[in-house]
């Protein structure tokens, strides 16, 4: 194996702590510029998470969030280099997570989070007026149809969800929010 | 015209970067977080490039690595390219991808022969997608490799002349890795090839919580220290001007506080053409 590829994967491996296969690389043993790069990593993939789920860290609060959110990045690293796609599966591993068992509506605030994240950047595109729905008639509409804005999500949930989530939207948390 | 001085896009300081009337400003931003369908962050973005130049800095291309370059990501970076016409394009001289995973982090390597081979061939494929020059960034570093085969500025210089790329100089980045690995900052800056350099970066850094001193973390969540402005001096009092950053991601300031570092670089351009023009007068 080229030595590049060789260390790559050790080096990786001491990322997540396993195993200690980059030590034929290091001048000093358990050198703690290795924790450096390791809690870089997790903070790149936490800080991505928080930007796209400000409601549950608001719910949670921000230590309690970023512990999670640590978690949930060494069972799902992300996988590409633009982390706005990074979290799409956070909301589910939410509803699973134990310490959360007393809080059974964060994976479903971390739905909409998510859904308003996807919003948020989906493809821009002129919305129809009413003026203009008005000149067609019935066969035009059949004819032309009818098509959602790009940025349009659905999604069905209890209404005092939706209320609490609303509760939560400061314009501090985020400033693009 | 004289390069000048850019600084950072943060989307804290949209309206007011749009509003800025400052002469030769332009702005960088990471691509990774415009790749996206639409919506209010590229809709800024396309606004304030109506008014300013841009630089678009890459973090993800993962040059310095076995694998090609992300097929996906280099396409996105074109198109982002293809849309807002950089003045520049640079990535970094690290890894984070290996084996599907993203490490969103600027990773080491031993600088090997086999390395510098793999990285040559990356840099051109990115260039050849691109169908452009980039810079290629000297990263901070934290660990005390063993296996080196060259210094980094060896390494650098090789890099430009085999792939055709320039580079791209981070001051702070010199005077971190200098302090955590024990080398001197100085022969590092006198050492670059000078015809190579097609921007310099500065930024802020910090002592690590648990270390000390004796290991400075590049934060881009400071000033730049006055240890790296007198570096970033020697560095175009050789050189001459090359566009200059201030680069801040994190504990944004506000937007005037950047201004003034900027304006601080900025002077010192115009200071290091002016010697420049002399010299040749000169000659």
């Amino acid at each position: 194996m080229p030595e590049l590829e060789a260390f790559q994967d050790a080096f990786a491996a001491a990322l997540r702590r396993e195993s200690s296969a980059t030590d034929a690389w290091l001048k000093t043993p358990d050198d703690p510029g290795l924790d450096v790069y390791r809690n870089t990593v997790t903070a790149g993939a936490v800080d991505a998470l928080a930007s796209i789920f400000p409601t549950v860290s608001a719910l949670v609060g921000e230590a309690w969030f970023r512990a999670a959110a640590a978690r949930f990045t060494r069972v799902t690293p992300p996988t590409r280099p633009s982390m706005l796609d990074y979290g799409e599966a956070f909301p589910a591993w939410m509803s699973m997570f134990p310490p959360a068992a007393d809080t059974p509506y964060l994976g479903l605030v971390a739905h909409i989070d998510w859904l308003w994240w996807e919003a948020h950047f989906a493809g821009d595109a002129d919305l129809l007026s009413f003026s203009a729905i008005a000149t067609l008639d019935e066969s035009d509409l059949d004819r032309r149809g009818l098509k959602l804005h790009p940025a349009v999500r659905l999604a069905r949930f209890d209404q005092t969800l939706a209320s609490l989530w609303l509760a939560h939207q400061a314009p501090a948390l985020s400033v693009e929010r | 015209m004289t390069p000048t001085a850019g600084l950072s896009l943060k989307p804290q300081h949209y309206a007011e970067a749009l509003a800025t009337p400052a002469v030769g400003q332009w702005f960088e931003v990471h691509p990774e977080n415009y790749m996206c369908e639409g919506g209010p962050r590229l809709a800024w973005l396309a606004a304030i490039r109506e008014r300013h130049p841009l630089s678009l800095h890459g973090v993800g291309l993962s040059l310095a690595a076995s694998e090609d370059p992300d097929r996906v990501h280099l396409v996105a970076l074109k198109k982002l390219a293809d849309r807002f016409e950089p003045f520049v394009i640079s990535e970094h001289l690290a890894w984070s991808q290996r084996g599907g995973i993203y490490n969103p982090d600027l990773l080491p390597f031993p600088r090997t022969l086999d390395a510098l081979q793999r990285i040559v061939a990356n840099v051109s494929q990115a260039q050849d997608v691109l169908q452009r020059r980039i810079l290629i960034e000297n990263p901070s570093l934290y660990l005390d490799l063993q296996g080196h085969e060259m210094s980094e500025v060896d390494l650098l210089s090789e890099l430009a002349k085999r792939s055709g790329c320039g580079l791209l100089i981070d001051v702070n980045n010199v005077f971190v890795s200098a302090n955590n690995l024990g080398f001197e900052a100085e022969a590092y800056i006198d050492a670059i090839p000078a015809a190579a350099i097609g921007e310099i970066h500065l930024a802020g850094h910090r002592p690590d919580i648990a270390v000390g001193e004796n290991l400075l973390i590049d934060t881009h969540g400071e000033a730049v220290s006055e240890d790296v402005w007198t570096l970033f001096q020697r560095l175009v009092t050789r050189i001459g001007p090359r566009a200059t950053l201030i680069e801040r991601d994190d504990n944004i300031p506000a937007f005037d506080e950047l201004l003034t570092e900027r304006h601080r670089a900025g002077a010192m351009l115009e200071a290091a053409s002016a010697r420049a023009d002399r010299e040749l007068a000169h000659a």
